[in-house]
């Protein structure tokens, strides 16, 4: 049973090397004027040098227990952004389900969970460290940072993180994700399962870039579950493309591999497939496999459970919080949140 | 808590189990007191929770909750013969006694335990967690009342229901073992996989194989060899799959291989390969799988649901995936001692 016991260093394991009573560590750390200097100052090296530190949570409950009269504050999570404003980040809509699941969550758990924007012109990295200090706040959420904004450079040691999207963006972390190989599994197969014969991604390599390949993984090993005359290589669109350009791309694609379905992690696809000139469903089956919920009418396709992601990401913060691990994980682990098929008009099964 | 009760005119205990969306409560019981405790404004107090979970995992006491860690092994003996349930099965009851639980194995399939003597048994002994530890194909399903369950699968993708999966990253595995043998300039790369172990994880290790090549020329694709049983040593296609694809090197994600190349008459150092691990051995290069860890990450993972009360099946699953680590083989202080033409292999460094 000793197995249990390796962790957090405590008050008795200070007081024993200290050579003085508990109570004594306890009043020296909160600098009670009866104990002599000297061992004030002895103590606090002592506490620094193992580790210990008073736990916020466990203040919080012994004030409550004592009946301290003033309100105890509610423990937080912090989830920041890299974009500037409130209204920039209700634009995201992945982001809005991002926080609100992972704000839900954290009330659930009794945390609360503050969103901070530390995107150009807002918060900085003083800033936010003075914040996240000034409220005690030792959890925080770094919610899908978008690479092109740019990133923060913080001291991440002194807190648990978890980390949402940008897999390859700096601190390493535990990461949770929408499970986008899955998607592009999922999509696959159930056009499939409609009847369609010919079924090619198109992606922006952007956003493949950004999830490290994940939709191509899934892309390919299904694809190579096909027989080799109804296999179809993916598209991928470059960078800061146009509109007309990619429209272009997408035609020449579509028809040199005789393409009947199309997957694409655009919610604009039916736009791109009628700038092509194609009729959906007609010529061209789609589905995107990148929906929220509400789900435009007759637009078939993935739904993305952002706000599951963010669910898991407020819950894995609390196993880190519970557990007292901080900073950076040498080895962090990724949590994938799956979605799910709805059908719709754009791809009805083929007759 | 007592409050809410006291308006709802329910006892405070069901004030708890509702506000945990606990599944005995009827629904329109639980909507009432979460409608009674928002509007005097109580909630669930995360010192406290957080105080039981310090508590728990530093004083195991007598009444420990109970973790059931399901295989379906044909035997003990089979269990403790194979490295990779021995090893979860070590991480999760470590874990588990370092929360405050205990784990127990149960042995369930033909000639064990049938799902519906399982779910007696799990009532009985008013166990409410289980863990489904890397299910074999013979298993398809396994029928519980999992209403009552806070649950969570090791591997086993293909077992019904959906669970949220914890496993270690085999499609990372596969990735970073392709980067090293491209590295030292392998353009003919094959996959050697076990059979039932890709179809537990659902072609993981194959999508992260097909990835890193990013091709889509399919007539140069090289299908993976898949093997049933790699210590019954080489079939009858082996070396003709050597030759017809004219393998330049291998990547070896079946265990049990050894010896395989000698027997087909290919001479070391003629094709590098990298091999999957279990666990960090001596003399054994490769990529380490440490299923050891999935099994600690999986009981965390449950730990958490049984503190949130997140019972029943998930309505979107997620899937965790632990990290991976290339090993020299010189675990212990032991020199490397690399497999035929891997030496380069230890400089080459993952991503």
């Amino acid at each position: 049973m000793d197995a249990g016991h390796s962790k957090r260093p405590t008050v008795k394991d200070v007081a024993r090397l200290a050579q003085v009573h508990f109570t004594t560590v306890s009043l020296a750390l909160r600098d009670h004027p009866r104990i002599p200097q000297a061992t004030r100052d002895r103590i606090r090296r002592i506490a620094e040098e193992i580790g210990y530190k008073r736990d916020p949570l466990f203040m919080a409950l012994v004030a409550r227990r004592g009946g301290a009269q003033q309100p105890v504050p509610t423990p937080r999570m912090a989830f920041i952004t890299n974009r500037s404003t409130r209204e920039a980040f209700d634009a995201g809509v992945h982001l809005r389900g991002f926080y609100e699941g992972a704000r839900l969550q954290a009330e659930a758990m009794g945390y609360s969970c503050d969103l901070l924007f530390a995107g150009p012109g807002a918060m900085t990295a003083e800033a936010l460290s003075a914040h996240l200090k000034q409220t005690g706040t030792e959890g925080v959420i770094i919610g899908a940072f978008e690479p092109q904004l740019g990133t923060i450079e913080m001291d991440w040691s002194r807190y648990a993180v978890v980390k949402i999207d940008a897999r390859y963006m700096a601190p390493v972390a535990t990461f949770v994700s929408n499970d986008q190989m899955q998607v592009a599994r999922l999509a696959h197969q159930r056009l499939r399962a409609l009847g369609y014969r010919r079924i090619g991604m198109a992606i922006n390599r952007h956003d493949e870039e950004a999830t490290g390949g994940l939709f191509s993984a899934g892309c390919l090993v299904e694809q190579v579950g096909f027989p080799l005359s109804e296999r179809v290589p993916p598209l991928s669109f470059g960078y800061n493309l146009r509109m007309d350009s990619a429209a272009r791309q997408f035609r020449e694609w579509v028809l040199k591999h005789r393409i009947d379905a199309v997957l694409c992690n655009w919610t604009s696809i039916l736009d791109l497939a009628a700038a092509a000139g194609f009729r959906v469903p007609g010529d061209l089956a789609c589905c995107c496999v990148c929906l929220t919920e509400p789900v435009p009418e007759g637009l078939a396709g993935v739904v993305q459970n952002h706000r599951a992601v963010g669910q898991k990401a407020a819950e894995a913060l609390a196993l880190s919080l519970k557990t007292g691990a901080r900073g950076v994980p040498a080895r962090p682990s990724f949590t994938y949140v799956e979605g799910y098929w709805r059908d719709g008009a754009s791809a009805p099964a083929v007759v | 808590m007592k409050d809410v009760a006291a308006l709802v005119g329910v006892h405070q205990t069901t004030v708890s189990l509702a506000l945990r969306d606990h599944p005995g409560i009827p629904v329109a019981t639980r909507e009432k007191i979460r409608e009674a405790a928002a509007r005097i404004g109580y909630r669930p107090d995360p010192a406290l929770d957080a105080f039981n979970f310090y508590r728990l995992s530093n004083h195991p006491i007598r009444s420990a909750p109970l973790m059931a860690f399901l295989s379906d092994q044909p035997s003990a003996a089979a269990f403790s013969g194979s490295a990779v349930h021995r090893d979860l099965y070590e991480g999760a009851r470590a874990q588990a006694e370092k929360l405050g639980f205990v784990l127990e194995r149960f042995l369930v399939g033909p000639g064990q335990l049938s799902a519906a003597r399982l779910d007696h048994v799990l009532v009985a002994r008013n166990i409410g967690c289980v863990l489904l530890g890397a299910f074999s194909l013979e298993t398809a399903e396994l029928p519980l009342d999992w209403s009552r369950l806070c649950a969570l699968k090791i591997d086993s993708f293909h077992v019904q229901p959906r669970l949220d999966v914890v496993s270690a990253n085999y499609q990372d595995a596969a990735r970073q073992a392709v980067l090293r043998l491209r590295a030292q300039g392998r353009r003919r790369i094959g996959l050697v996989i076990a059979r039932g172990d890709e179809t537990r994880l659902e072609n993981h290790a194959y999508a992260g194989f097909l990835v890193e090549h990013a091709t889509t020329d399919w007539e140069r694709t090289i299908p993976p060899f898949a093997i049933d049983d790699a210590s019954a040593g080489p079939v009858r296609d082996w070396a003709e799959w050597l030759s017809r694809h004219r393998i330049d090197a291998l990547v070896v994600a079946a265990p049990g291989w050894d010896g395989w190349l000698e027997q087909a008459g290919i001479q070391a150092p003629g094709i590098p390969v990298v091999r999957f691990r279990v666990r960090a051995e001596r003399g054994q290069p490769g990529l380490v799988l440490n299923h050891r860890e999935v099994g600690v990450r999986a009981v965390e993972l449950l730990a958490m649901r049984w503190h949130t009360n997140q019972r029943g099946l998930p309505a979107f699953v997620s899937n965790t995936f632990t990290p991976v680590d290339w090993s020299d083989g010189s675990e212990l202080g032991a020199p490397a001692v690399a497999e035929a033409g891997t030496r380069a292999n230890a400089r080459a460094g993952g991503r």
